[in-house]
């Protein structure tokens, strides 16, 4: 067989592969006679169906659909292209007659799957952020975060975004250690000096602040479609600047929606600021240090000498306060590895 | 005019096309992400390697499409239009990978994999194997290779994700594929 016969066969040797019957009669005679050639195509056929396990391993996200109405929230869209006027809330994903698919806004929240609980589970045991102090027993905080987020919840509709970029939020649950009846958290609206307390379905503005007790943690579902948990004895506040949180103190999961036009989020500590570009992490605060593990996606810590690093999934940085950035080089490698497979 | 004439057809009767035609944006992204979502997500996936990346880049194609709506003529599906869309977002991310690894000093490297069924385990190596001989095939080729036998794309809507006509997608899916042919049955695989 000539070369350029050869090329012939492989210009055409999709359509081969799949069967096309034009091309196969034009080849019939070739294929037929040359034993190399049925080999070629029958390689062919097992590569072609190799491919279609490449992305076998990908496991797509339940909120998918809520989470991108969320970000067309968050950029002010209001859930129509910019050259059209800003549907009704009436108008928002109404039932499809043709599938009978409830909407993101008539749908309960995702659940975890099984297997990602039991990932988490086994994550439980192990020690996050040893000899810490004051930042002890993360690793016990992150599985509870975790699980909270996943565990569902009451549910609620996106909050409106703002036009200024800054964000607001929604209290969607409460959780409480003990059966008394105060619920642990309190709020303090911007411009008042009196904190408040709160109970679930409470908004919050920017320049709220938001303080939990020892005793409970709080879910927030926040107006950019992003999710966070505060854990026990946690001080948070929204900043009047675009998707910007400062956290006085305490912990806190995060799970950022990601934007692809929209201003990165950032996250202040006292020891300096963490920006989210990516999607999931824990970050821990106490006065003189900041850990920040990162589950998923990627991060750029921001020391108070304005040095920077990035910290990417499974990894954690650490940020002291008074300059001078900490890392704890591969002491717990992997740690974050399973949390980024467990969605 | 044969083909937009197709093309046509393909888009009539299409529920998200028109919802698309009538305005209806947010049901039809809803729509695509529910429809269209996880397939999306495996193709970028293919292409990226990464569950977390795959996830975003998903996102932001639907974001993207969203944004196009009101530009959106048919001349393709909808389903076409929205893998071409990705595939360019997933192009975006790889260079700014190329670019970012050169310049990332990592701080420690997650190395323990998490404890796997077998066959997931199986699931995923055979995953990342496939991914590893795609990685060398030219850029324009993987694309095609991928839409054609991983997402099913027909060469008609190829061309249409990738901005060619239809024998060009034909031959772009089958150089590819002989390529990875010799990749994988002949062990240069590197």
């Amino acid at each position: 067989m000539s070369t350029h016969e050869h090329d012939e066969i492989l210009d055409e040797l999709g359509p081969i592969v799949d069967g096309d019957e034009g091309a196969l009669e034009r080849h019939a005679e070739r294929l037929a006679e040359n034993d190399a050639l049925r080999d070629l195509r029958h390689e062919a056929t097992e590569a072609a169906a190799q491919v279609a396990r490449a992305g076998a391993d990908y496991a797509p996200p339940e909120e998918l659909e809520s989470r991108v109405l969320a970000a067309i929230d968050a950029r002010g869209g209001g859930g129509e292209s910019t050259t059209e006027a800003a549907p009704s809330k009436d108008e928002v994903a109404p039932p499809e007659p043709t599938t009978g698919t409830p909407s993101a806004a008539d749908r309960p929240e995702a659940k975890p799957p099984k297997k990602a609980l039991k990932r988490l589970e086994r994550i439980q045991s192990r020690s996050l952020l040893i000899g810490m102090g004051g930042l002890a027993a993360a690793a016990a905080l992150v599985m509870g975060l975790l699980l909270t987020v996943f565990s569902g919840g009451e549910g609620s509709d996106a909050l409106a975004a703002r036009q200024d970029g800054a964000l607001d939020a929604r209290i969607v649950r409460v959780m409480r250690a003990g059966d008394d009846a105060r619920t642990g958290v309190e709020v303090r609206a911007a411009g008042s000096d009196d904190f408040r307390t709160a109970a679930a379905n409470t908004d919050l503005r920017a320049g709220a602040i938001l303080r939990t007790d020892d005793r409970t943690r709080v879910e927030l579902a926040l107006s950019d479609g992003s999710i966070a948990v505060v854990d026990h004895g946690t001080e948070l506040e929204l900043a009047a600047s675009p998707r910007a949180m400062r956290m006085r103190k305490g912990r806190l999961l995060l799970e950022v929606a990601s934007l692809s036009d929209g201003p990165i989020a950032r996250l202040a500590t006292p020891a300096g600021e963490v920006e989210v570009l990516g999607t999931k992490l824990a970050v821990a605060a106490a006065d003189d240090l900041t850990s920040v593990h990162v589950t998923r996606g990627e991060v750029r810590i921001v020391g108070e000498d304005g040095t920077a690093e990035h910290v990417r999934a499974g990894q954690e940085g650490l940020l002291r306060a008074g300059g001078g950035r900490v890392h704890r080089p591969g002491d717990r490698p992997g740690v974050g590895r399973p949390l980024v497979g467990a969605r | 005019m044969q083909e937009q004439a197709e093309a046509a057809g393909d888009v009539e009767g299409d529920p998200l096309a028109e919802l698309i035609g009538a305005g209806r944006h947010r049901e039809a992204i809803a729509r695509c992400a529910r429809e269209h979502g996880p397939a999306l997500g495996r193709m970028c996936m293919a292409l990226l390697g990464s569950q977390a990346e795959a996830e975003e880049a998903v996102q932001e194609a639907l974001l993207a499409a969203h944004d196009g709506f009101s530009g959106f003529r048919g001349e393709s599906t909808v389903r076409a239009w929205l893998f071409g869309i990705a595939r360019r977002m997933c192009a975006r991310r790889l260079e700014v990978r190329i670019r970012r690894d050169r310049r990332l000093r990592l701080v420690h490297d997650a190395e323990a994999e998490p404890a796997l069924p077998d066959e997931e385990v199986e699931r995923r190596r055979a995953a990342a194997r496939i991914r590893e001989a795609l990685e060398q095939l030219r850029p324009s080729d993987r694309e095609a290779v991928v839409l054609r036998y991983q997402a099913g794309l027909s060469y008609r809507e190829i061309g249409a994700a990738c901005g060619i006509d239809e024998a060009a997608a034909r031959k772009r899916t089958s150089r590819g594929l002989g390529r990875l042919r010799t990749l994988l049955h002949d062990g240069e695989l590197t």
